[in-house]
Protein backbone atom coordinates (compact mmCIF):
# COMPACT_ATOMS: atom_id res chain seq x y z
CA UNK A 1 0.00 0.00 0.00
CA UNK A 2 1.57 3.23 -1.08
CA UNK A 3 -1.16 5.70 -0.40
CA UNK A 4 -0.02 8.46 1.90
CA UNK A 5 -2.35 10.55 3.96
CA UNK A 6 -2.85 14.08 2.80
CA UNK A 7 -1.22 16.63 5.03
CA UNK A 8 -3.03 19.93 5.41
CA UNK A 9 -1.25 23.13 4.59
CA UNK A 10 -0.51 25.27 7.57
CA UNK A 11 -2.66 28.13 6.31
CA UNK A 12 -5.74 25.98 5.76
CA UNK A 13 -5.25 24.20 9.07
CA UNK A 14 -4.91 27.52 10.86
CA UNK A 15 -8.04 28.78 9.18
CA UNK A 16 -9.94 25.72 10.30
CA UNK A 17 -8.59 26.12 13.81
CA UNK A 18 -9.52 29.78 13.98
CA UNK A 19 -12.99 29.10 12.70
CA UNK A 20 -13.80 26.25 15.04
CA UNK A 21 -11.60 26.26 18.12
CA UNK A 22 -14.25 28.08 20.14
CA UNK A 23 -16.88 25.57 19.08
CA UNK A 24 -14.63 22.62 19.87
CA UNK A 25 -13.58 24.05 23.22
CA UNK A 26 -17.04 24.82 24.52
CA UNK A 27 -18.43 21.56 23.12
CA UNK A 28 -15.81 19.61 25.05
CA UNK A 29 -16.65 21.55 28.20
CA UNK A 30 -20.35 20.89 27.75
CA UNK A 31 -19.67 17.25 27.02
CA UNK A 32 -18.15 16.96 30.47
CA UNK A 33 -14.43 17.47 29.97
CA UNK A 34 -12.83 18.81 33.12
CA UNK A 35 -11.81 22.43 32.89
CA UNK A 36 -8.24 21.67 33.90
CA UNK A 37 -7.67 19.47 30.85
CA UNK A 38 -9.76 21.37 28.34
CA UNK A 39 -6.71 22.64 26.49
CA UNK A 40 -5.28 19.14 26.20
CA UNK A 41 -8.60 17.76 25.04
CA UNK A 42 -8.90 20.51 22.44
CA UNK A 43 -5.39 19.67 21.35
CA UNK A 44 -6.37 16.03 20.93
CA UNK A 45 -9.34 16.97 18.78
CA UNK A 46 -7.18 19.01 16.44
CA UNK A 47 -4.50 16.32 16.31
CA UNK A 48 -7.19 13.96 15.09
CA UNK A 49 -8.47 16.64 12.71
CA UNK A 50 -4.95 16.98 11.32
CA UNK A 51 -4.62 13.23 10.90
CA UNK A 52 -8.00 12.89 9.25
CA UNK A 53 -7.80 16.07 7.25
CA UNK A 54 -8.53 14.26 4.02
CA UNK A 55 -12.01 13.56 5.35
CA UNK A 56 -12.72 17.18 6.11
CA UNK A 57 -15.46 18.66 3.96
CA UNK A 58 -15.87 22.42 4.23
CA UNK A 59 -19.46 23.48 4.42
CA UNK A 60 -22.52 22.85 6.50
CA UNK A 61 -21.30 19.52 7.87
CA UNK A 62 -17.93 20.66 9.15
CA UNK A 63 -19.10 21.41 12.67
CA UNK A 64 -20.90 18.08 12.75
CA UNK A 65 -17.65 16.35 11.84
CA UNK A 66 -15.75 18.22 14.53
CA UNK A 67 -18.42 17.54 17.12
CA UNK A 68 -18.22 13.82 16.42
CA UNK A 69 -14.48 13.91 17.10
CA UNK A 70 -15.03 16.00 20.22
CA UNK A 71 -17.59 13.48 21.46
CA UNK A 72 -15.04 10.73 21.16
CA UNK A 73 -12.32 12.68 22.95
CA UNK A 74 -14.75 13.73 25.68
CA UNK A 75 -15.86 10.16 26.14
CA UNK A 76 -12.26 9.07 26.60
CA UNK A 77 -11.70 11.86 29.08
CA UNK A 78 -14.71 10.94 31.17
CA UNK A 79 -13.65 7.30 31.13
CA UNK A 80 -10.21 8.32 32.33
CA UNK A 81 -11.68 10.34 35.19
CA UNK A 82 -13.91 7.43 36.19
CA UNK A 83 -10.95 5.04 36.19
CA UNK A 84 -8.85 7.36 38.24
CA UNK A 85 -11.76 7.78 40.58
CA UNK A 86 -10.39 10.74 42.46
CA UNK A 87 -11.66 13.62 40.43
CA UNK A 88 -15.12 14.95 40.27
CA UNK A 89 -15.96 17.45 37.60
CA UNK A 90 -15.76 20.98 38.82
CA UNK A 91 -17.21 23.96 37.08
CA UNK A 92 -14.86 26.74 37.76
CA UNK A 93 -14.42 28.69 34.61
CA UNK A 94 -14.35 32.43 34.83
CA UNK A 95 -17.10 34.13 32.95
CA UNK A 96 -15.67 36.81 30.73
CA UNK A 97 -17.27 40.16 30.20
CA UNK A 98 -18.66 40.67 33.68
CA UNK A 99 -18.80 44.28 34.72
CA UNK A 100 -18.68 43.60 38.46
CA UNK A 101 -17.75 40.77 40.83
CA UNK A 102 -21.40 40.27 41.67
CA UNK A 103 -22.39 40.03 38.03
CA UNK A 104 -19.53 37.64 37.40
CA UNK A 105 -20.55 35.49 40.34
CA UNK A 106 -24.14 35.35 39.17
CA UNK A 107 -23.08 34.47 35.64
CA UNK A 108 -20.91 31.73 37.00
CA UNK A 109 -23.81 30.38 38.96
CA UNK A 110 -25.92 30.19 35.82
CA UNK A 111 -23.06 28.67 33.87
CA UNK A 112 -22.44 26.10 36.58
CA UNK A 113 -26.10 25.22 36.66
CA UNK A 114 -26.22 24.56 32.93
CA UNK A 115 -23.08 22.44 33.07
CA UNK A 116 -24.45 20.52 36.02
CA UNK A 117 -27.63 19.88 34.09
CA UNK A 118 -25.71 18.68 31.04
CA UNK A 119 -23.67 16.40 33.22
CA UNK A 120 -26.67 14.60 34.60
CA UNK A 121 -28.30 14.27 31.20
CA UNK A 122 -27.89 10.95 29.43
CA UNK A 123 -25.47 11.12 26.54
CA UNK A 124 -27.75 10.86 23.51
CA UNK A 125 -29.93 13.64 24.86
CA UNK A 126 -27.02 15.71 26.02
CA UNK A 127 -25.48 16.01 22.57
CA UNK A 128 -28.85 16.73 20.99
CA UNK A 129 -29.56 19.41 23.59
CA UNK A 130 -26.12 21.01 23.23
CA UNK A 131 -26.35 21.28 19.47
CA UNK A 132 -29.98 22.27 19.35
CA UNK A 133 -30.32 24.64 22.28
CA UNK A 134 -26.84 25.97 22.89
CA UNK A 135 -25.41 25.88 19.38
CA UNK A 136 -28.80 26.61 17.88
CA UNK A 137 -28.43 24.16 15.04
CA UNK A 138 -31.51 23.16 13.10
CA UNK A 139 -33.06 19.74 13.55
CA UNK A 140 -31.61 18.62 10.24
CA UNK A 141 -28.13 19.78 11.22
CA UNK A 142 -28.29 18.02 14.55
CA UNK A 143 -29.57 14.94 12.83
CA UNK A 144 -26.60 15.01 10.46
CA UNK A 145 -24.17 15.69 13.27
CA UNK A 146 -25.31 12.81 15.42
CA UNK A 147 -26.11 10.41 12.62
CA UNK A 148 -29.66 9.69 13.70
CA UNK A 149 -32.93 10.53 12.04
CA UNK A 150 -34.69 13.82 12.64
CA UNK A 151 -37.62 12.33 14.54
CA UNK A 152 -35.27 10.79 17.06
CA UNK A 153 -33.56 14.14 17.46
CA UNK A 154 -36.86 15.93 18.02
CA UNK A 155 -37.80 13.36 20.64
CA UNK A 156 -34.46 13.66 22.44
CA UNK A 157 -34.50 17.44 22.42
CA UNK A 158 -38.09 17.56 23.66
CA UNK A 159 -37.28 15.24 26.55
CA UNK A 160 -34.16 17.21 27.38
CA UNK A 161 -36.09 20.48 27.34
CA UNK A 162 -38.59 19.14 29.83
CA UNK A 163 -35.77 17.95 32.05
CA UNK A 164 -34.05 21.34 31.76
CA UNK A 165 -37.15 23.25 32.80
CA UNK A 166 -37.68 20.90 35.75
CA UNK A 167 -34.03 21.29 36.70
CA UNK A 168 -34.21 25.09 36.70
CA UNK A 169 -37.46 25.06 38.64
CA UNK A 170 -36.01 22.73 41.24
CA UNK A 171 -33.11 25.11 41.73
CA UNK A 172 -35.41 28.09 41.96
CA UNK A 173 -33.89 29.69 38.90
CA UNK A 174 -37.23 29.99 37.12
CA UNK A 175 -40.74 29.99 38.46
CA UNK A 176 -42.80 26.87 38.51
CA UNK A 177 -45.73 26.61 36.17
CA UNK A 178 -48.93 27.88 37.74
CA UNK A 179 -51.28 25.14 38.81
CA UNK A 180 -54.03 24.58 36.22
CA UNK B 1 -41.49 19.62 19.84
CA UNK B 2 -42.42 21.54 22.93
CA UNK B 3 -40.75 24.91 23.26
CA UNK B 4 -38.73 26.15 26.19
CA UNK B 5 -40.38 28.86 28.28
CA UNK B 6 -38.82 32.32 27.85
CA UNK B 7 -37.16 32.20 31.28
CA UNK B 8 -35.37 28.95 30.42
CA UNK B 9 -34.37 30.38 27.06
CA UNK B 10 -32.93 33.39 28.84
CA UNK B 11 -30.81 31.10 31.00
CA UNK B 12 -29.41 29.40 27.93
CA UNK B 13 -28.83 32.76 26.29
CA UNK B 14 -26.61 33.77 29.18
CA UNK B 15 -24.29 30.81 28.83
CA UNK B 16 -23.95 30.45 25.07
CA UNK B 17 -20.62 32.24 25.08
CA UNK B 18 -19.69 31.47 28.67
CA UNK B 19 -17.76 28.34 27.85
CA UNK B 20 -15.56 29.80 25.13
CA UNK B 21 -11.78 29.89 25.49
CA UNK B 22 -9.99 33.16 26.06
CA UNK B 23 -7.92 34.72 23.30
CA UNK B 24 -4.79 33.57 25.08
CA UNK B 25 -6.02 30.01 25.27
CA UNK B 26 -6.80 30.08 21.56
CA UNK B 27 -3.35 31.41 20.71
CA UNK B 28 -1.71 28.84 22.97
CA UNK B 29 -3.71 26.04 21.38
CA UNK B 30 -2.58 27.00 17.88
CA UNK B 31 0.97 27.43 19.07
CA UNK B 32 1.04 23.93 20.53
CA UNK B 33 -0.42 22.49 17.34
CA UNK B 34 2.20 24.23 15.24
CA UNK B 35 4.88 22.80 17.46
CA UNK B 36 3.62 19.25 17.25
CA UNK B 37 2.23 18.78 13.76
CA UNK B 38 3.66 18.73 10.29
CA UNK B 39 2.13 20.53 7.38
CA UNK B 40 2.27 20.18 3.67
CA UNK B 41 4.57 22.58 1.87
CA UNK B 42 2.42 25.17 0.23
CA UNK B 43 2.64 26.62 -3.22
CA UNK B 44 3.79 30.19 -3.05
CA UNK B 45 4.98 29.59 0.46
CA UNK B 46 6.98 32.80 0.44
CA UNK B 47 3.75 34.71 0.91
CA UNK B 48 2.99 32.89 4.11
CA UNK B 49 5.30 33.67 7.00
CA UNK B 50 4.17 30.51 8.77
CA UNK B 51 4.41 28.19 5.80
CA UNK B 52 7.56 26.50 6.96
CA UNK B 53 6.91 23.64 9.34
CA UNK B 54 7.45 24.48 12.98
CA UNK B 55 8.76 27.88 12.14
CA UNK B 56 10.23 29.13 15.34
CA UNK B 57 7.41 28.44 17.74
CA UNK B 58 9.42 28.25 20.87
CA UNK B 59 8.44 25.87 23.65
CA UNK B 60 8.22 28.54 26.25
CA UNK B 61 6.18 31.00 24.25
CA UNK B 62 3.11 31.98 26.18
CA UNK B 63 2.32 35.30 24.62
CA UNK B 64 -0.45 36.57 22.45
CA UNK B 65 -0.96 35.75 18.81
CA UNK B 66 1.03 38.76 17.70
CA UNK B 67 3.98 37.65 19.79
CA UNK B 68 3.78 34.20 18.26
CA UNK B 69 3.75 35.65 14.77
CA UNK B 70 6.69 37.88 15.46
CA UNK B 71 8.65 34.93 16.76
CA UNK B 72 7.69 32.94 13.73
CA UNK B 73 8.84 35.63 11.36
CA UNK B 74 12.21 35.81 13.05
CA UNK B 75 12.55 32.07 12.87
CA UNK B 76 11.57 32.16 9.23
CA UNK B 77 14.64 34.29 8.57
CA UNK B 78 16.72 31.74 10.44
CA UNK B 79 15.24 29.01 8.30
CA UNK B 80 16.17 30.84 5.12
CA UNK B 81 19.76 31.11 6.32
CA UNK B 82 19.77 27.45 7.20
CA UNK B 83 18.30 26.52 3.86
CA UNK B 84 21.05 28.36 2.01
CA UNK B 85 23.58 26.23 3.79
CA UNK B 86 21.65 23.04 3.53
CA UNK B 87 19.88 22.85 0.22
CA UNK B 88 20.29 19.10 0.25
CA UNK B 89 18.23 18.94 3.42
CA UNK B 90 15.61 21.16 1.85
CA UNK B 91 15.35 18.93 -1.16
CA UNK B 92 14.97 15.98 1.14
CA UNK B 93 12.19 17.78 2.96
CA UNK B 94 10.21 18.26 -0.21
CA UNK B 95 10.88 14.74 -1.39
CA UNK B 96 9.75 13.27 1.87
CA UNK B 97 6.25 14.61 1.54
CA UNK B 98 3.58 13.30 -0.72
CA UNK B 99 0.65 15.64 -0.84
CA UNK B 100 -0.76 14.68 -4.17
CA UNK B 101 -2.54 11.51 -3.19
CA UNK B 102 -5.85 11.99 -1.40
CA UNK B 103 -6.67 9.83 1.55
CA UNK B 104 -8.03 6.48 0.61
CA UNK B 105 -10.58 6.21 3.33
CA UNK B 106 -13.52 8.52 3.32
CA UNK B 107 -16.15 8.71 6.00
CA UNK B 108 -19.70 9.18 4.83
CA UNK B 109 -21.49 9.43 8.16
CA UNK B 110 -20.38 12.17 10.52
CA UNK B 111 -20.41 9.85 13.48
CA UNK B 112 -18.06 7.53 11.70
CA UNK B 113 -15.51 10.29 11.75
CA UNK B 114 -15.06 9.72 15.44
CA UNK B 115 -13.87 6.20 14.89
CA UNK B 116 -10.14 5.87 14.85
CA UNK B 117 -9.27 3.75 11.90
CA UNK B 118 -5.68 4.82 11.71
CA UNK B 119 -6.10 5.35 8.02
CA UNK B 120 -4.76 8.83 7.87
CA UNK B 121 -1.99 8.98 10.37
CA UNK B 122 -0.18 12.11 9.47
CA UNK B 123 2.08 13.10 12.30
CA UNK B 124 5.47 12.28 10.83
CA UNK B 125 7.09 14.87 13.04
CA UNK B 126 10.81 15.24 12.64
CA UNK B 127 10.91 12.97 9.63
CA UNK B 128 9.50 15.77 7.58
CA UNK B 129 11.85 18.43 8.86
CA UNK B 130 15.50 18.63 7.92
CA UNK B 131 17.57 18.53 11.07
CA UNK B 132 19.60 21.53 9.94
CA UNK B 133 16.55 23.67 9.42
CA UNK B 134 15.07 22.55 12.69
CA UNK B 135 18.23 23.28 14.59
CA UNK B 136 18.26 26.75 13.12
CA UNK B 137 14.64 27.50 13.76
CA UNK B 138 14.03 25.87 17.06
CA UNK B 139 14.75 27.00 20.56
CA UNK B 140 17.74 25.47 22.32
CA UNK B 141 15.62 22.63 23.58
CA UNK B 142 14.29 21.85 20.14
CA UNK B 143 17.70 22.24 18.59
CA UNK B 144 19.04 19.69 21.00
CA UNK B 145 16.27 17.38 19.98
CA UNK B 146 17.13 17.90 16.35
CA UNK B 147 20.70 16.97 17.01
CA UNK B 148 19.70 13.76 18.68
CA UNK B 149 17.29 12.96 15.91
CA UNK B 150 19.66 13.48 13.05
CA UNK B 151 19.05 10.00 11.78
CA UNK B 152 15.44 10.88 11.15
CA UNK B 153 14.23 7.96 13.20
CA UNK B 154 12.51 9.79 16.02
CA UNK B 155 9.06 8.97 17.19
CA UNK B 156 6.33 10.92 15.45
CA UNK B 157 5.56 13.42 18.15
CA UNK B 158 8.95 13.87 19.66
CA UNK B 159 9.60 17.30 18.22
CA UNK B 160 6.62 18.50 20.17
CA UNK B 161 7.65 16.99 23.44
CA UNK B 162 10.08 19.63 24.51
CA UNK B 163 7.58 22.23 23.46
CA UNK B 164 4.89 20.65 25.53
CA UNK B 165 6.85 19.59 28.56
CA UNK B 166 6.15 22.71 30.47
CA UNK B 167 2.57 22.66 29.31
CA UNK B 168 2.13 19.16 30.67
CA UNK B 169 3.30 20.38 34.02
CA UNK B 170 0.78 23.16 33.92
CA UNK B 171 -2.05 20.76 33.22
CA UNK B 172 -0.92 18.40 35.90
CA UNK B 173 -0.74 21.17 38.39
CA UNK B 174 -4.15 22.44 37.48
CA UNK B 175 -5.52 18.92 37.92
CA UNK B 176 -3.76 18.52 41.24
CA UNK B 177 -4.97 21.94 42.25
CA UNK B 178 -8.53 21.01 41.37
CA UNK B 179 -8.22 17.83 43.37
CA UNK B 180 -6.83 19.76 46.25
CA UNK B 181 -9.69 22.20 46.16
CA UNK B 182 -12.18 19.39 46.14
CA UNK B 183 -10.52 17.83 49.16
CA UNK B 184 -10.51 21.16 50.87
CA UNK B 185 -14.21 21.54 50.29
CA UNK B 186 -14.90 18.29 52.08
CA UNK B 187 -13.11 19.58 55.13
CA UNK B 188 -15.12 21.63 57.62
CA UNK B 189 -12.88 24.68 57.66
CA UNK B 190 -12.31 27.27 56.34
CA UNK B 191 -15.50 28.85 55.08
CA UNK B 192 -16.30 28.60 51.40
CA UNK B 193 -15.99 32.30 50.86
CA UNK B 194 -12.56 32.36 52.42
CA UNK B 195 -11.59 29.38 50.35
CA UNK B 196 -12.66 31.20 47.24
CA UNK B 197 -10.52 34.15 48.14
CA UNK B 198 -7.51 31.92 48.39
CA UNK B 199 -8.24 29.65 45.50
CA UNK B 200 -10.58 30.65 42.77
CA UNK B 201 -13.45 33.07 42.66
CA UNK B 202 -15.66 30.53 41.01
CA UNK B 203 -15.03 27.78 43.51
CA UNK B 204 -17.09 29.57 46.10
CA UNK B 205 -20.15 30.14 44.03
CA UNK B 206 -21.79 26.79 43.84
CA UNK B 207 -21.17 23.12 43.90
CA UNK B 208 -21.54 21.51 40.52
CA UNK B 209 -23.66 18.65 41.70
CA UNK B 210 -27.28 18.69 40.64
CA UNK B 211 -28.40 18.60 44.23
CA UNK B 212 -26.57 21.79 45.13
CA UNK B 213 -28.73 24.76 46.01
CA UNK B 214 -28.07 28.17 44.57
CA UNK B 215 -26.71 30.71 46.96
CA UNK B 216 -28.75 33.73 47.83
CA UNK B 217 -27.92 37.08 46.29
CA UNK B 218 -26.70 38.33 49.64
CA UNK B 219 -24.31 35.40 49.97
CA UNK B 220 -23.08 35.93 46.46
CA UNK B 221 -22.54 39.61 47.08
CA UNK B 222 -20.64 38.93 50.30
CA UNK B 223 -18.43 36.39 48.60
CA UNK B 224 -17.87 38.58 45.60
CA UNK B 225 -16.92 41.55 47.75
CA UNK B 226 -14.50 39.47 49.73
CA UNK B 227 -12.95 38.18 46.56
CA UNK B 228 -12.73 41.69 45.15
CA UNK B 229 -11.05 42.97 48.31
CA UNK B 230 -8.42 40.31 48.30
CA UNK B 231 -7.70 40.69 44.63
CA UNK B 232 -7.14 38.04 42.08
CA UNK B 233 -5.35 34.91 43.05
CA UNK B 234 -1.89 34.89 41.49
CA UNK B 235 -1.20 32.06 39.12
CA UNK B 236 0.19 29.00 40.88
CA UNK B 237 3.95 28.79 40.99
CA UNK B 238 5.38 26.31 38.54
CA UNK B 239 8.35 24.42 39.95
CA UNK B 240 10.75 23.90 37.08
CA UNK B 241 11.71 20.45 38.26
CA UNK B 242 8.20 19.07 38.65
CA UNK B 243 7.92 15.82 36.72
CA UNK B 244 5.39 15.86 33.92
CA UNK B 245 2.29 13.86 34.71
CA UNK B 246 0.13 12.08 32.22
CA UNK B 247 -3.19 13.74 32.58
CA UNK B 248 -4.57 13.01 29.18
CA UNK B 249 -4.34 10.57 26.35
CA UNK B 250 -2.15 12.96 24.42
CA UNK B 251 0.17 13.43 27.38
CA UNK B 252 0.81 9.70 27.63
CA UNK B 253 1.60 9.41 23.95
CA UNK B 254 3.86 12.43 24.11
CA UNK B 255 5.75 11.07 27.08
CA UNK B 256 6.15 7.71 25.39
CA UNK B 257 7.48 9.39 22.26
CA UNK B 258 9.89 11.42 24.35
CA UNK B 259 11.12 8.34 26.17
CA UNK B 260 11.63 6.64 22.83
CA UNK B 261 13.63 9.54 21.50
CA UNK B 262 15.77 9.59 24.60
CA UNK B 263 16.49 5.92 24.13
CA UNK B 264 14.53 4.83 27.19
CA UNK B 265 12.62 2.20 25.29
CA UNK B 266 11.40 0.35 28.36
CA UNK B 267 9.86 3.51 29.75
CA UNK B 268 8.26 4.09 26.38
CA UNK B 269 6.75 0.62 26.41
CA UNK B 270 5.52 1.11 29.97
CA UNK B 271 3.82 4.37 29.03
CA UNK B 272 2.28 2.81 25.95
CA UNK B 273 0.96 -0.03 28.08
CA UNK B 274 -0.50 2.53 30.43
CA UNK B 275 -2.12 4.24 27.49
CA UNK B 276 -3.57 0.94 26.36
CA UNK B 277 -5.01 0.32 29.82
CA UNK B 278 -6.54 3.77 30.13
CA UNK B 279 -7.56 4.35 26.54
CA UNK B 280 -8.02 0.99 24.83
CA UNK B 281 -10.12 2.58 22.12
CA UNK B 282 -8.62 6.05 22.34
CA UNK B 283 -8.35 8.47 19.50
CA UNK B 284 -4.57 8.09 19.48
CA UNK B 285 -4.42 4.31 19.31
CA UNK B 286 -2.79 4.50 15.89
CA UNK B 287 0.04 6.53 17.36
CA UNK B 288 0.28 4.07 20.23
CA UNK B 289 0.58 1.10 17.89
CA UNK B 290 3.20 2.76 15.73
CA UNK B 291 5.31 3.85 18.69
CA UNK B 292 5.04 0.41 20.22
CA UNK B 293 6.47 -1.21 17.12
CA UNK B 294 9.36 1.23 17.15
CA UNK B 295 9.97 0.62 20.85
CA UNK B 296 9.77 -3.16 20.60
CA UNK B 297 12.22 -3.20 17.72
CA UNK B 298 14.54 -0.83 19.52
CA UNK B 299 14.66 -3.07 22.58
CA UNK B 300 15.53 -6.08 20.46
CA UNK B 301 12.18 -7.82 20.78
CA UNK B 302 12.29 -8.36 17.06
CA UNK B 303 9.83 -11.20 16.61
CA UNK B 304 7.24 -9.46 18.73
CA UNK B 305 7.96 -6.19 16.97
CA UNK B 306 7.57 -7.76 13.54
CA UNK B 307 4.25 -9.28 14.51
CA UNK B 308 2.92 -5.95 15.72
CA UNK B 309 4.49 -4.26 12.75
CA UNK B 310 2.48 -6.46 10.42
CA UNK B 311 -0.71 -5.63 12.30
CA UNK B 312 0.08 -1.93 12.21
CA UNK B 313 0.81 -1.95 8.50
CA UNK B 314 -2.43 -3.77 7.81
CA UNK B 315 -4.39 -1.14 9.72
CA UNK B 316 -2.39 1.97 8.93
CA UNK B 317 -0.15 1.06 6.04
CA UNK B 318 -0.91 4.24 4.15
CA UNK B 319 0.20 6.60 6.84
CA UNK B 320 3.43 8.59 6.83
CA UNK B 321 4.58 6.71 9.92
CA UNK B 322 4.20 3.42 8.10
CA UNK B 323 7.45 3.93 6.22
CA UNK B 324 9.38 4.10 9.48
CA UNK B 325 7.47 1.27 11.06
CA UNK B 326 8.10 -0.84 8.00
CA UNK B 327 11.84 -0.43 8.47
CA UNK B 328 11.78 -0.61 12.25
CA UNK B 329 12.93 -4.14 12.97
CA UNK B 330 15.26 -4.21 10.02
CA UNK B 331 17.20 -1.02 10.62
CA UNK B 332 20.35 -1.27 12.65
CA UNK B 333 19.76 2.09 14.23
CA UNK B 334 16.14 1.71 15.13
CA UNK B 335 15.11 4.51 17.47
Amino acid sequence: MSTVAKLPGRAEFDALHRAHVHFVWRSLRRLGVHESVLDDATQEVFVVVHRRFAEFRPGPTERAWLFAIAQRVASDQRRWVRRKGNLLPLHEELVEGSSSPLEGAMKRQVSDAVLAFLEQLEEPRRSAFILSELEQMTGAEVSAALGVNANTIFSRVATARKAFVAFLQKRGMIEKDPEP
Amino acid sequence: MNELPPAARAVLGQVRAAHDPSDQEVARSLERLHASLSFAPELGASADPLAEPRAGLTPGARGTTSVVWSTAKLAKLALVVAALGGSLGGAWLLASRDTTVPAANESAAPTAAAETTGSAFSRPGPVAVPPAARAAAASPAQAAGAGRGATGTEAPTTAAIAARGSRRETSAQRLASATGRRTARAAPAPSRAAEAAHNDTSAAVSEPTPSAHPLSTAELAAQANEVAQQGERPPPAKPPSAPPAATTELALIDRAALALRKGDHRAALRLLDEHLALYPGGVLQTERSGLRVLALCATGRLSEGRLERAAFLRAAGGTPLAARVRRACDAKDAP
